[in-house]
């Protein structure tokens, strides 16, 4: 099983809270609400982003099917992105 | 000296002739009128402001007056200008204290873009604040002037200006409008509340104001850092409900009622990410003030924050 790697679209926020995870679409000022169940995702997406293009130190868990759903709805939203580094 | 000092003819020439510098939250507002009932409406609800000989740089240039001659005579009507630039469409002549009061909304939420502006009314105790934010005819108000009279100071009866460096509220301390049922309501809490002249049809109903505390228009420069959110909901014979918020959605629920979350960008979404880390956040459902201002004290009580 190949695991996407994802970051956070560039100019995206994200705040993750019990109950939540907001996600602020900087290029449109957009907001988004997601299920807590996220959070992961969007700490995971959100590290690579701020690596940059240098990640190929970052060690990412393989994605369980369930996850790679999760990222894949994350990016037809916008709010990640392939990641450069990534091996799809 | 206090525009309360001040006398009446002297006030009423001075608005018509260079006007009336007046501090509105972090600006100040220099009003200029040539009407009489929006110049006894200025000294009734803004008799505990400065009135400065030299005000220092002036923010705004409001000017409230009948948009022609002719509308002085033939179905009076009077208009708001600020800087001039007309961003209402006029009214009859005998709303022109609310016209104002909604103008002055207008400028700071246009124009308070180094603050997170809130729909909301705020008040401190203690040194904390509580952010009352809601839809229109939701109470809002009217628990906010419950609240005074049970010794909270006065910030805003209408906008939360949220300091993004500091993330304290910014008082504002200006007259607290109230609507339709609301007056009597408010006119009951205690003996004398000092409430002016009720203006009628108006796009809001009847509206009438009440004018803010002596010690909170003193204490104007003071802010407050927040400590609580509360969504009031007022519903008529409906029971108490209240319902914690988590951050997150605390988070979108007051993104809901920002005039400028969105042209923020990041900074507005930090200073609402670290206002909802850092404050209660309560729903709360009531059909009577007897119902929801013990709960808010409970709240105080708590200590959150």
């Amino acid at each position: 099983m190949v695991t996407p790697r994802y970051a956070l679209a560039p100019g995206h926020h994200v705040r993750c809270w019990p109950d939540g995870c907001v996600v602020l679409s900087a290029p449109r000022a957009q907001t988004f609400l997601l299920p807590a169940e996220f959070a992961p995702l969007l700490r995971r997406a959100e590290a690579l982003a701020e690596r940059g293009g240098a990640d190929d130190q970052t060690s990412i868990e393989p994605a369980s099917a369930a996850d790679e759903d999760r990222y894949l709805r994350l990016e037809a939203c916008g709010i990640v992105v392939p990641h450069p580094g990534s091996s799809q | 000296m206090k525009i309360a000092d001040c006398a009446a003819p002297d006030f009423d020439r001075r608005l018509a002739a260079k006007g009336i510098p007046l501090p509105c939250g972090p600006y100040v507002v220099r009003i200029v009128s040539s009407l009489p009932h929006l110049a006894s409406a200025l000294r009734f609800h803004y008799a505990d402001f400065e009135l400065a000989d030299e005000p220092g740089f002036i923010d705004f240039e409001v000017r409230v007056d009948p948009p022609s001659a002719l509308r002085r005579i033939l179905r009076p009507q009077v208009s708001f200008t600020c800087d001039g630039r007309a961003p209402f469409q006029p009214l009859p002549l005998a709303h022109a204290f609310p016209m104002l009061e909604w103008g002055l909304n207008w400028v700071i939420s246009s124009h308070a873009h180094d603050h997170l502006v809130l729909h909301a009314a705020v008040l401190e105790r203690d040194g904390r604040a509580l952010i009352l934010s809601a839809d229109p005819g939701s109470g809002k108000s009217t628990l906010c002037a419950a609240l005074v009279q049970a010794g909270w100071r006065l910030l805003s009866d209408e906008l939360t200006l949220l300091d993004l460096e500091s993330g304290q509220c910014r008082p504002i301390a200006r007259p607290i409008s109230l609507k339709n049922e609301s007056i009597e309501v408010v006119r009951a809490l205690g003996p004398q509340q000092p409430i002016g002249a009720p203006c009628f049809g108006t796009s809001k109903g009847t509206v009438a104001h009440l004018r803010p505390p002596a010690s909170s228009v003193a204490q104007r420069a003071i802010p407050a850092m927040p400590a609580w959110v509360v969504f009031p909901r007022f519903g008529r014979g409906h029971g108490l409900g209240v319902e914690e918020l988590g951050p997150a959605q605390g988070f979108m629920e007051l993104a809901r009622h920002s005039f400028n979350y969105s042209l923020l960008g990041e900074a507005g979404f930090a200073a609402l990410a670290r206002l909802v880390d850092t404050c209660s956040i309560h729903r709360i459902g009531f059909g009577h003030l007897d119902q929801v201002l013990p709960v808010i004290e409970r709240l105080r009580g708590a200590g959150t924050a």
